[in-house]
């Protein structure tokens, strides 16, 4: 009888998810289902050159149609909104279609923007995060002439089990793309017109690197002569002011990535730690179910919310499965670290991996010209696959 | 006597033009010139207007009459909201609706000049009663259309898209539900038309709004699963439906039926407007939604005689928003649906007493910029979203020059009618009236306040009765 794999979410997790999947089962071993809300994947990263490029151009190019990569791989997908599971019957119940069995459940189902969190904020307010947001964002910014452009990043809605504690989910793409703008005004010779402030509700910026990340970041926004700031605890939007505790910040246009918060609907399973969040083992297993794992932004962990961290937890939750199921020696465990290939504009990367954060000694950090060439390289094979590289992370 | 040759006209003078004389060759230069110039503007306005949009043009030829031919050619081109309405073409379509008889009273010494605001607000809300009332930054509901230029899948993922960028919401309208409409749209309105099957609990529950459309397109929506070609995800969806509950077919059961499976959000009713417009809304008002949407004539709707039916949707405001205060329900929302394509139709209708809008299938066109035969989800959405920027501008600039910092503040008091017969009809003063008119005017409204005051004073006398009977056996 053949094992039924249900996969929920299509993004980095779900995707290497149903890579992994593939590669180590064979069709007539294993049937696999995805279930997404979307029709195509978006590689997300790639959108914050909506702040240097026309928007229409760079949502094409990291827009993937996955109905042949589907098919392709002998997946059955399925597009509806979850909104519930059942972890003891083993079934997930979607809006309108019925009810899916599964044998093993993979969740890859991300976080939910928690435009809600401070009062007046809404996808209206700017962003690079989704696909329409950076068109439109893009096309604002070319009409720039002048004012004070801002760069905020909400908090995020974590546990307060979480141990390093972090106040912010992901702020990469939001540094990436203050970087990008501010070359892109010294082009037009605008930026001599222009203030830019980054605003992060982190404790400092990218409180989960090392301080050597930190140094060079908040060396590179001085000489960018970009303001920053940090602990910020946003009050109000309005369409002219930035309400954060004790001030007033007039601005005129301004980029967000919104607060971050386990998705509404897994607080109505047995699934959650009461926060929203899933909470696995260091395999990604559920704590309590065992033909459960989770990966990505949704589980409960303060671990890097980043899609190279999906992506190695979707490697470790297979194999870990596998492993199992043929009575074979268990992989190593998932252990957090930061990879970030930062873009500071002028063709210009910053990488960094660190694990300083959760208790590591690894620290590498350089910048110059040849991440930004390997971040183009993984951008192009990660969207000409879909998601599913001959070399997986 | 004109002289010939030797006088450096080679060919002889020809003519007299004023007091100078013109020879042949002359009169042939400025004839070539002037040949030339026509040839060169006419092939610029038609490659500017006319070829682009002679596509749409076939494509809308069936279905819209003369005057909005002449707006769609005038507006494509440009397709910012702020073009929609410049007079040059406006002068050939004196008067498109009975809203553009209706013009707005600015702000000068008398009443107090428009301050300068910096911050005016457009937003609103809809169903304040409910648990969880609906709160937009723009009164604006995207309506899917039924002809669009493109698949109608695509223009109502692109309209969630827009109402998400806009801060507004969008309806669902008609067809299979998109989960990706639901995801793409930040505040979702789930519409559903008496007659098909109805939506799933779990679709309820998704839903910021529930609305039950009346109208007379909704029973003529084909059932999705009759179609062969549907995508595999439609005809699945398509086979899983189930009727929301046996013999929920009259609206009170369905409105109920959608109160069940969502208590937390504004369920409401969508009617056409008509000559018994009351009468209707007396019958709606009895299941207490948390929203009427009225719909006027103007609307665009899935029948070549649809046009014949109705009541314009000014006076079908102004009647509602009568009639809703009259009755002491001012707390259900008033939504105006039909025939609104610009700023100043919005303002309009806010003022008549509407408190959101629908805009609805006008807007492919607004968005279908390009020459090109169709364009892709995010085309559609960056120019729709354009649009709506343009329109919220606009609309602030219209408050501004009005002296108003808040959509709440509008009132009938802002507009004043071009003609008599919008005086007339939606009850507001006229810009200059005949001596008579304006008596006439004057007299006429004064009737109808005193027959508000009747009525008030009525109901006010129904009212009190059970209380003395009360007290009498007390």
């Amino acid at each position: 009888m053949k094992t039924h794999a249900v996969v929920l979410g299509a993004r980095f997790g779900g995707l290497a998810i149903t890579s992994w999947l593939r590669r180590l089962y064979p069709a007539e071993e294993l049937d696999i289902t995805v279930v997404d809300r979307w029709q195509d994947a978006v590689y997300r990263p790639g959108l914050v050159h909506a702040m240097d490029q026309p928007g229409l151009n760079v949502a094409k190019k990291v827009t993937m149609p996955l109905s042949s990569h589907w098919k392709k791989l002998r997946i059955t997908p399925i597009q509806d909104i979850i909104v519930q599971i059942d972890p003891d019957q083993q079934k997930v119940y979607t809006a309108t279609l019925p009810p899916i069995s599964y044998d093993v459940l993979f969740m890859a189902t991300g976080t939910e923007p928690g435009w809600d969190r401070i009062a007046g904020l809404s996808p209206r307010r700017g962003g690079v995060c989704e696909a329409y947001q950076a068109r439109h964002t893009a096309w604002q910014r070319q009409s720039w002439s002048q004012g004070h452009f801002v760069f905020a990043a909400g908090p995020i809605i974590g546990s307060p089990q979480w141990e390093p504690k972090i106040s912010v989910g992901c702020e990469c793409p939001l540094l990436e793309s203050a970087f990008l703008f501010e070359r892109w005004l010294v082009k037009q010779q605008l930026r001599t017109k222009t203030q830019i402030s980054v605003m992060t509700a982190g404790s400092s910026l990218a409180e989960n690197s090392s301080p050597r990340v930190r140094q060079q970041l908040t060396r590179l926004m001085a000489q960018r002569n970009i303001t920053v700031y940090t602990n910020v605890q946003f009050e109000r939007v309005t369409d002219h002011d930035i309400f954060i505790k004790g001030e007033r910040v007039p601005y005129d246009r301004s980029v967000w990535t919104a607060p971050m918060k386990g998705p509404s609907w897994l607080t109505n399973t047995k699934l959650d730690d009461g926060y929203g969040w899933i909470p696995t083992n260091n395999y990604m297993n559920h704590v309590r179910y065992p033909n459960i794992y989770a990966v990505g932004d949704g589980t409960s962990h303060p671990w890097p919310k980043m899609g190279h961290s999906a992506m190695v937890q979707s490697r470790v939750a297979v194999h870990h499965w596998l492993a199992k199921q043929k009575h074979r020696k268990l992989p190593a465990p998932f252990h957090p670290y930061l990879v970030w290939m930062l873009e500071t504009g002028d063709s210009h990367s910053l990488f960094s991996i660190t694990n300083m954060f959760y208790g590591g000694t690894t620290d590498i950090l350089y910048h110059g010209l040849w991440p930004a060439w390997i971040k183009r390289a993984f951008q192009r094979s990660y969207v000409w696959s879909h998601g599913s590289l001959p070399i997986m992370p | 006597m004109h002289k010939l040759g030797k006088l450096g006209k080679p060919y002889g003078v020809l003519m007299q033009w004023g007091n100078a004389d013109v020879s042949l060759l002359e009169a042939l230069a400025v004839g070539a010139i002037t040949g030339l110039v026509t040839a060169l503007t006419t092939l610029l306005l038609a490659t500017r207007f006319l070829i682009p949009n002679m596509k749409r043009l076939a494509v809308s030829w069936s279905r819209i009459n003369l005057n909005d031919l002449l707006v769609t050619v005038h507006v494509a081109p440009w397709q910012t909201e702020s073009r929609t309405h410049l007079k040059p073409i406006n002068s050939l379509v004196p008067w498109r609706t009975l809203l553009d008889q209706v013009a707005f009273d600015p702000a000068t010494l008398h009443p107090k000049a428009a301050p300068q605001i910096q911050e005016i607000s457009l937003s609103t809300i809809i169903g304040s009663r409910a648990r969880r009332p609906l709160a937009l930054s723009l009164p604006a509901l995207l309506i899917a259309p039924y002809h669009s230029m493109g698949s109608p899948i695509d223009a109502k993922l692109a309209l969630a898209q827009i109402s998400s960028v806009a801060g507004s919401a969008v309806v669902s309208g008609p067809g299979p539900y998109l989960p990706a409409q639901r995801a793409y749209a930040e505040h979702w309105i789930l519409q559903w038309h008496l007659g098909q099957p109805g939506p799933s609990r779990e679709m309820i529950q998704l839903a910021d709004m529930a609305e039950v459309s009346l109208g007379q397109k909704s029973r003529k929506t084909t059932p999705a699963k009759n179609h062969k070609r549907l995508p595999l995800r439609v005809k699945r969806w398509s086979a899983h439906q189930r009727p929301i509950g046996l013999g929920a077919s009259s609206l009170p059961q369905l409105l109920s039926q959608l109160r069940r499976g969502n208590p937390d959000i504004p369920v409401g009713v969508k009617i056409l407007a008509s000559q018994h417009l009351e009468t209707d809304l007396a019958a709606v008002i009895q299941w207490a939604p948390d929203f009427i949407t009225v719909t006027g004539s103007e609307a665009q709707r899935n029948s070549d005689l649809s046009d014949q039916f109705g009541i314009p949707t000014a006076i079908a405001i102004k009647r509602a928003r009568d009639w809703i205060d009259q009755h002491a329900m001012s707390h259900i929302s008033l939504i105006a649906s039909g025939g609104i394509v610009s700023a100043a139709d919005i303002v309009k209708l806010l003022a008549l007493g509407a408190n959101a809008v629908n805009i609805g299938p006008h807007l492919p066109w607004a968005v279908n910029q390009e020459n090109e035969a169709s364009l892709d989800i995010g085309q559609m959405a960056l120019q729709g979203s354009r649009w709506f920027d343009a329109t919220a501008k606009n609309m602030r600039v219209i408050l501004q020059s009005l002296g108003l910092e808040d959509l709440g503040d509008l009132d009938r008091s802002v507009l004043y009618a071009r003609t008599n017969q919008a005086a007339g009809l939606l009850g507001i003063p006229a810009a200059q009236p005949p001596s008579q008119g304006r008596l006439a005017v004057q007299l006429t409204a004064l009737i109808d306040e005193y027959q508000r005051l009747i009525s008030s004073l009525q109901r006010q006398v129904t009212l009190l009765q059970p209380q003395a009977v009360d007290s009498r056996h007390a």
